[in-house]
């Protein structure tokens, strides 16, 4: 298992670091995050542009091969998405630009009305149109839609119909667009992210910010235990392509991969590499879970079993992110503020 | 009446509580301490109150509200002070200080969403409150008369998105209202709908008839015109929020000087503008010099300037620093969502603590007697 070895081996390399010289240390925790970061970020523009690519190949020559090929790299795509979710700072705040990628939670279900009213005219739809219309319909909720909800794959406006297949065509080329606007503009943040020590702090209270959303959005919201008290699977992250458990894993698995090699690297500059390594510890047993667990949660809000074996989840998630608001904000002095987190 | 003087009485009171502890003539009288602040604040676990503080300190009152609070006002020689919710806002409480009791929470109506800030006509009969129609985006003024039950007695169209602050202008006619520019839904409240078509503005109302009888944009499209104050001979500062990137500095302030119609955006020096991290909060004026005091949480800082000439006096550190009044005769007295309250002056680049409290206080402080221009 790729994702265990490198959780494994990186407080290791922290360990090294901290016995090497100065020069070793060149390679400092935000120089660490921003070639992390911005890998995942070429991930992301790499996916979308196949995903893109397959589609329109698709809509072209239409299969059942084809499709399924569509359906695999949206997936593929989206978890490359849920891999650098966690970033909530720098060019990804920049003109709603999270939203477009993903639109959620959607309790209206927006998503559906703007995709058949784009479905139900006859107006020209392109990558530019879209990109100016509500973010609801750019993501990849709008082409999960039209990839595997009933309402479409059920009818007559089913893949490769023709206004289905130009909508897909325009969410995914504009997916495409905005990855690679964001990961060029995530370039030019290089020097000033490397410049200014704050961001140390930032990247770490978005790290717990995206598993406190992970907890009590992701987890606890269609669990019912916050909120309505009810179950919701309606209420997950992927619940049309029945993959939340998928993607709550490839967010998991993004912070292993672009967030822990520069904790352990700041740690390690602050004598508390053992802190790093309680906290890749504690991942990798989150991370653990699923691999007794389907790719959804639905099937899972059905049985006590189930139920259960989410709740042990969502501890898990919890002690992962209360490593970071507990023992490493306190080392590092980290207070995170009511007015500066939410302020209006 | 409460008066400018009343107040001034009361925060001397407060000032001396810090310095001679309980002893205060109040406390050997018999006579309660006039509230000297109404915040909406949030506990530990969470839970949102609308909570009172005498000018001795202690908590006067802490009502249980269901949705977090914004901003407040207080009523002019009256008993009341009107808090309201944010986000999505449904409702706006009116609390009798006298008896420090909820009297009545009103609806924003079917389609509608308070934006968390109002203010009273001079006669204390009127209330005007910024207010976004969702259905439309359309931002306007709603006016209640709180002589009958806080009835509603007229809209006015702002033809814009997003009414912040208001304040009552000393001529007692006009309104002065900040025009954030942002559309939001309260189905989707963290999301900003509209970032790169903004239109933020700085607005001058009758408020009578509701004309819109000056418009001032500021220099970049998304500066985002929130919070305001004004002084008492008519000089308005308001703070900015940019929606813009994190590495840009605009300028994050505008000053308006009403007698001139001179419109302007006071420069800081680079260094303490990139410190504020494009984000102000609380904006406020002193009653008696030429002092304006600007928070930003982000930026964990409070700056003071000369509202005259917009040069920058006084840079106080303060952890997650948010709400503001003026307090004294140079000073003012903010808040921070850890729970500490301080003074703050001109003279002093250090933060007074002026107590602490088991709360998070939430952006915005609201005078708990009226302040007069």
């Amino acid at each position: 298992m790729k994702a265990t070895t490198t959780l494994l081996r990186l407080p290791v390399m922290a360990a090294l670091t901290l016995g090497l010289s100065a020069q070793a240390m060149a390679e400092t925790p935000r120089a660490a995050w921003h070639a992390q970061i911005g890998h995942g970020y070429e991930q992301l523009a790499s996916s979308t542009n196949t995903f893109a690519q397959l589609t329109s190949e698709y809509c072209a020559e239409p299969t059942d091969a084809g499709l399924q090929a569509v359906r695999e790299q949206w997936l593929s795509a989206f978890n490359s998405w849920q891999a650098v979710r966690f970033v909530d700072f720098g060019p990804i705040e920049q003109n709603t630009r999270a939203w477009k990628f993903q639109f959620w939670p959607d309790p209206k279900n927006l998503t559906a009305s703007k995709a058949r009213y784009w479905l139900g005219n006859d107006k020209p739809i392109d990558v530019d149109v879209l990109s100016r219309d509500s973010v609801a319909i750019q993501g990849f909720p709008a082409a999960e839609y039209l990839l595997y909800d009933p309402q479409i794959t059920d009818g007559e406006r089913a893949l490769p119909a023709e206004r289905s297949c130009a909508l897909l065509r325009a969410i995914s080329g504009n997916l495409k667009q905005n990855a690679e606007g964001l990961s060029a503009d995530w370039g030019q943040l290089q020097s000033r992210y490397l410049e200014v020590n704050d961001y140390n702090n930032g990247t770490l209270t978005s790290a717990m910010h995206a598993l406190e959303i992970m907890a009590d959005w992701r987890l606890a919201a269609p669990l019912g235990v916050r909120g309505t008290g009810r179950p919701n699977p309606y209420l997950a992250d992927a619940w049309r392509s029945e993959q939340s458990l998928v993607t709550l894993r490839a967010s998991l698995q993004g912070m292993a991969d672009y967030f822990v090699p520069g904790l352990n690297l700041l740690m390690a500059e602050n004598n508390a590499a053992d802190l790093a390594e309680q906290f890749s510890i504690q991942l990798n047993k989150t991370l653990a879970h699923f691999d007794g667990l389907p790719a959804d949660i639905t099937p899972l809000l059905e049985t006590e079993e189930g139920v259960a074996s989410l709740t042990a989840l969502l501890e898990d998630v919890r002690a992962t992110g209360a490593i970071l608001t507990g023992p490493v904000a306190s080392k590092l002095g980290i207070v995170r503020g009511f007015n500066s987190s939410d302020g209006d | 009446m409460l008066t400018r003087r009343g107040f001034l009485k009361a925060s001397l009171a407060g000032a001396s509580v810090t310095a001679a502890s309980a002893c205060s003539t109040g406390a050997l009288l018999g006579r309660p301490a006039p509230l000297e602040l109404v915040s909406a604040v949030n506990d530990a676990e969470g839970r949102h109150y609308i909570s009172g503080v005498d000018s001795r300190g202690q908590q006067r009152f802490q009502i249980p509200v269901a949705e977090r609070c914004h901003g407040g006002c207080p009523q002019p020689h009256g008993d009341h002070v009107v808090v309201f919710a944010r986000r999505p806002g449904r409702e706006m409480h009116v609390i009798n200080t006298r008896t420090g009791q909820l009297e009545r929470s009103v609806h924003a109506g079917d389609g509608h969403h308070y934006y968390g800030h109002g203010v009273y006509s001079p006669d204390a009969r009127l209330l005007y409150v910024t207010m976004n129609n969702y259905h439309t985006s359309a931002g306007l003024v709603r006016v209640y008369d709180a002589f009958d039950g806080y009835r509603q007695v007229a809209d006015f169209d702002l033809q814009g998105i997003g009414p912040h602050e208001l304040r009552l202008h000393p001529d007692g006619d006009t309104l002065i209202v900040a025009l954030g520019g942002i559309e939001t839904h309260p189905d989707y409240d963290r999301i900003k709908l509209n970032l790169d078509r903004m239109e933020p503005a700085l607005l001058l109302l009758d408020r009578h008839s509701g004309a819109v009888t000056a418009r001032y944009t500021p220099s970049h499209h998304q500066l985002s015109c929130r919070h305001l104050d004004v002084s008492p001979d008519g000089v308005v500062i308001a703070g900015y929020q940019y929606e813009g990137p994190e590495w840009e500095t605009p300028p994050l302030l505008a000053r308006l000087d009403t007698a001139t119609g001179v419109f302007s955006e006071p420069e800081l020096p680079q260094e303490e503008l990139a410190g504020l991290r494009n984000y102000t909060a609380s904006i406020a004026i002193s009653r008696h010099a030429p002092l304006a005091v600007v928070t930003a949480p982000l930026g964990n800082r409070a700056i003071i300037i000369n509202y005259r000439t917009g040069e920058l006096l006084q840079r106080v550190a303060v952890q997650d620093v948010a709400g503001a009044l003026p307090f004294g005769e140079q000073g003012f007295v903010v808040t921070s969502g850890l729970g500490g309250v301080y003074l703050l002056s001109a003279d002093n680049d250090q933060a007074v603590p002026h107590g602490s409290f088991p709360v998070r206080w939430d952006n915005h402080l609201t005078p708990g007697q009226f302040i007069g221009a």
